[in-house]
């Protein structure tokens, strides 16, 4: 493409920053040499408003948008690129990616690229690394397109280019929540498997056991919801303790005896007491406190004294005399040995005569 | 002599499903390892001949014991609730059972490993 005198009166209109134009747009250059073709009323102020409006949308863009020559030289860049590059119009004009600063690789590959157009008279897309002149790194996806001359070859490539950045990280980001989602259905999905075997492997009556996996489930779901409205970033053991409770209490808020600090615990540590305290629950309705009227339970937790564990107490009074259980059931398993492997503290069962006493012990921070 | 499986999971409910189905048919189980450092120690402190090692353990992954696996020749199988997609190309060679599995499927696997057939 031959490159046409500058025409002042649209560049200083438009941006007065750019005075010293050697090349004109190609926008200008077709539609002049379409209008000389074709027709013989031109009319140059109708051709030089089209220019302003054509540029005006240009410049508005957040785009970075360019034509090349067929030399692969800039013979336009709007000022979404120029701000990219840190350069001004007259530094940048007539020079290659190469001349620009690019490194060897990217020129060489868009070189590549802008004979691919020129060659099929076809678009191409890509996307790339590029360092912006103020924000770093960013991903551009490009897009390099002919311009066709009236001899219906290609006699310039027009580029347009997006910052994708933000996309990208959304798009990664969307990815990794789905990817832990999904790890965290076939791991609960994995614990729900396990609550249902096990329930079923020790047990004697199907109605029992189908209550027993019932309100296990429950157990799980509850913490699972204290959990989804922190966001599963934690859960606060009151929310917990409370929840555990209501699971239980027939008399809303008269049996328990509730108290201690807010303590954060992440979900897998959350899940593990709200399940241990349900343990403790099913037991006290069955046999301990809240098997009959007036047995209470007490819940009290406080840090020990550098904070890097906490202790929590569960207490039952008032309940008939207590007999140490004769075999160990899933239940205290589940209380025994898993708050010790899913905390990493541990959990103390003492059949006290006045009631049933069971210390849990938290270490806080990372195993 | 029973053959010792070490199982290394951060949920407990999973891991003594798992125990509990393998005492039953006559494996010995040590203490369940919820860490890398404790399945490290367990490695150290038990005659491990096979383990089934879950590769996310609260968060962190538990290739270091798959190294340590490695090294002593034991042969292992990992469990995920991850797809494939979550284990580095070093590790794509070892067998691995999406969670949540069929019980009965893995020991068959065990037994594989240790090149016996089925029972």
């Amino acid at each position: 493409m031959q490159a046409l005198p500058f025409d002042d009166a649209r560049a200083t209109a438009v941006t007065p920053t750019r005075t010293t134009f050697t090349m004109a747009p190609p926008a200008h250059a077709i539609l002049a040499a379409m209008n000389d073709l074709a027709t013989h009323d031109f009319d140059p102020e109708a051709a030089s408003a089209k220019l302003r409006l054509y540029e005006a949308v240009l410049q508005a863009t957040p785009d970075l948008v360019y034509v090349f020559d067929l030399q692969h030289r800039f013979i336009y860049a709007n000022d979404a690129l120029l701000t990219m590059w840190g350069r001004s119009w007259d530094d940048a004009i007539g020079k290659t990616c190469l001349e620009l600063g690019y490194e060897p690789w990217h020129a060489e590959m868009h070189d590549r690229e802008i004979e691919h157009v020129i060659a099929t008279g076809m678009p191409i897309r890509g996307d790339v690394p590029f360092p912006h002149k103020t924000k770093g790194v960013r991903i551009y996806d490009y897009i390099f397109t002919p311009v066709i001359g009236p001899d219906g070859r290609v006699e310039a490539i027009a580029g347009s280019t997006r910052d994708v950045t933000e996309r990208q990280e959304h798009e990664k980001h969307m990815r990794l929540l789905v990817n832990e989602l999904n790890h965290r259905v076939k791991n609960t999905l994995a614990i729900v498997q396990s609550l249902v075997v096990q329930t079923l492997d020790g047990a004697s009556d199907s109605e029992q056991s189908r209550d027993k996996i019932e309100s296990r489930l429950l157990a799980l779901s509850d913490a699972h919801d204290i959990l989804t409205r922190e966001n599963w970033q934690g859960a606060d053991m009151v929310a917990i303790v409370d929840a555990a409770a209501a699971l239980c209490q027939q008399y809303p808020g008269e049996r328990f005896d509730i108290s201690g600090p807010t303590v954060i615990l992440e979900p897998r540590r959350a899940v593990a007491l709200a399940m241990a305290l349900h343990e403790l629950c099913t037991n006290a309705i069955k046999h301990g406190a809240l098997s009959v009227p007036g047995g209470r339970v007490g819940v009290h937790w406080a840090f020990d004294g550098d904070h890097s564990a906490v202790h929590l107490m569960w207490k039952e009074t008032g309940g008939p005399p207590v007999t140490p259980p004769t075999q160990r059931g899933f239940g205290s398993t589940l209380l025994q040995r898993g708050l010790k492997h899913d905390l990493g503290g541990d959990a103390k069962m003492d059949f006290e005569a006045d009631g049933l006493r069971c210390e849990i012990l938290i270490p806080l921070g990372n195993r | 002599m029973a053959v010792r499986v070490l199982i290394v999971e951060d949920e407990f409910l999973i891991a003594s499903m798992l125990e509990a189905h393998l005492v039953r048919l006559g494996y010995e189980v040590p203490p369940i390892a919820a860490t890398v450092d404790e399945a490290l120690a367990a490695l150290d402190d038990n005659e491990i001949q096979l383990a089934v090692v879950d590769i996310n353990l609260a968060g962190t992954a538990s290739f270091p014991v798959a190294d340590a696996l490695r090294a002593r020749s034991i042969p292992f199988v990992f469990t995920t609730g991850y797809g494939e997609t979550g284990v580095p190309e070093p590790y794509r060679a070892f067998p691995i059972v999406q969670k949540p599995y069929r019980i009965s499927k893995l020991e068959p696997i065990l037994r594989g490993l240790r090149g016996e057939g089925p029972v």
